[in-house]
C-alpha cells in the first residue's frame, strides 16, 4: 500500500516536472489576468494532488497532466471568484451611482432601484454582504448545467450567451435562424430561470442587495 | 496571494469579465470534448458558437492543451 502510494507520488513528480512549461503555457493562454500566478497556481495544483495520493491513494486514470489540469483550472476560477466578492462589494458601495438600468442588469432579470439607503440598511447590507453565499459566475455557471442537461434547452442557452455578449433580440434571431419572437421566449425563459435560482440559492438576496442596494420586488 | 487589478464602472462590465474571464459560459468538459471530436454536429452548436465565434480563450487553451498531449 505504501508502495503504491510512493510509485503513485513519483509518477506525479515526473508527469509535473515534464508538463510543467506546458502546463503553464496552458494557464497563462487561459487566464491571461493571472499570467504571473500560474507558477503559484500549478504548485497548489501539485501540492494538493500530492495530498489526495498520500491520504487516500489517489489515482487519476485521465492520468497526471489532465488532473493537475483540471486542479489548475479550479483553483484559478477561486482566485477570480475572490476578485468577483472584491468587486461586488466595490460596487455595492457605488450602487447608487451604478449602472443599475444597464441592458446586462435587465438581461440577468434584475430590477433596478436606486435610491440611498438609511444608516441602520447599510450596516445590515454590510453584514449580509459578508455572508454573501452566492456569486453571478456560479448562477451563470448553474444555469449552463441546468441547459446542458437536456438538449432542448441548448437553444436558450446559446441565446442567452449572445445576449449577454451584446447581441440585439434581432441579431441573436438571424444568427441562429431562428424567429425574434423565439428569441424573447428563449430570454424571458433564461432569465425567469436565473432571478428563481438567486431567489432559492441566495436567501438573503445578496447578489441583487450587493449590485442595486435593496432586493428585487 | 496578490490578486489582479481590477476596475469595473458598471455592472455590465462585470458581467462581460465574469463570462469572458471565470467561464461562467463554458461548457461542461465532457460536451467540450465531444465538441473536439465532432464540431459539426447539431447538439454542439451552442459550444460552436462560445468557441469559434464569441472566442472563449479558456475553451480555446483547452484545445491547444489537448492536442499538445496527443503530440507527445
Amino acid at each position: 500500500m505504501d508502495g503504491d502510494r510512493t510509485r503513485l507520488e513519483a509518477e506525479l513528480t515526473e508527469a509535473f516536472v515534464s508538463g510543467s512549461a506546458e502546463l503553464r503555457r496552458w494557464l497563462q493562454q487561459a487566464f491571461e489576468r493571472l499570467y504571473d500566478q500560474a507558477d503559484d497556481i500549478l504548485h497548489d495544483a501539485f501540492t494538493e494532488t500530492l495530498r489526495r495520493i498520500r491520504s487516500e491513494g489517489f489515482c487519476s486514470s485521465a492520468g497526471w497532466i489532465t488532473y493537475l489540469r483540471v486542479v489548475a483550472r479550479n483553483r484559478a476560477i477561486d482566485r477570480l471568484r475572490s476578485c468577483e466578492r472584491r468587486i461586488f462589494r466595490q460596487l455595492a458601495s457605488h450602487s447608487t451611482s451604478g449602472d443599475s438600468s444597464g441592458s446586462s442588469a435587465a438581461n440577468l432579470g434584475v430590477m433596478a432601484i436606486d435610491s440611498e439607503p438609511g444608516p441602520s440598511t447599510r450596516v445590515a447590507e454590510d453584514e449580509r454582504r459578508s455572508r454573501q453565499g452566492i456569486l453571478l459566475s456560479q448562477v451563470l455557471e448553474e444555469f449552463c448545467r441546468w441547459c446542458e442537461s437536456k438538449s432542448s434547452r441548448l437553444l436558450m442557452k446559446e441565446a442567452y450567451e449572445r445576449s449577454l455578449r451584446g447581441q440585439k433580440p434581432f441579431e441573436i434571431a438571424a444568427a441562429m435562424g431562428i424567429a425574434p419572437s423565439d428569441v424573447y421566449s428563449l430570454l424571458h425563459r433564461a432569465r425567469n430561470w436565473i432571478f428563481d435560482r438567486i431567489r432559492q440559492a441566495d436567501v438573503e438576496r445578496s447578489v441583487f442587495l450587493t449590485l442595486y442596494g435593496h432586493g428585487p420586488t | 496571494m496578490s490578486e489582479p487589478d481590477l476596475q469595473f464602472r458598471s455592472f455590465a462590465d462585470v458581467v462581460r469579465w465574469v463570462i469572458e474571464e471565470l467561464g461562467a459560459m463554458c461548457p461542461s468538459p465532457e460536451r467540450l470534448a465531444g465538441y473536439w471530436e465532432n464540431p459539426g454536429a447539431v447538439e454542439y452548436r451552442d459550444i460552436r458558437y462560445h468557441v469559434e465565434e464569441a472566442g472563449c480563450p479558456i475553451c480555446r487553451a483547452e484545445r491547444h492543451a489537448v492536442d499538445a498531449g496527443h503530440r507527445q
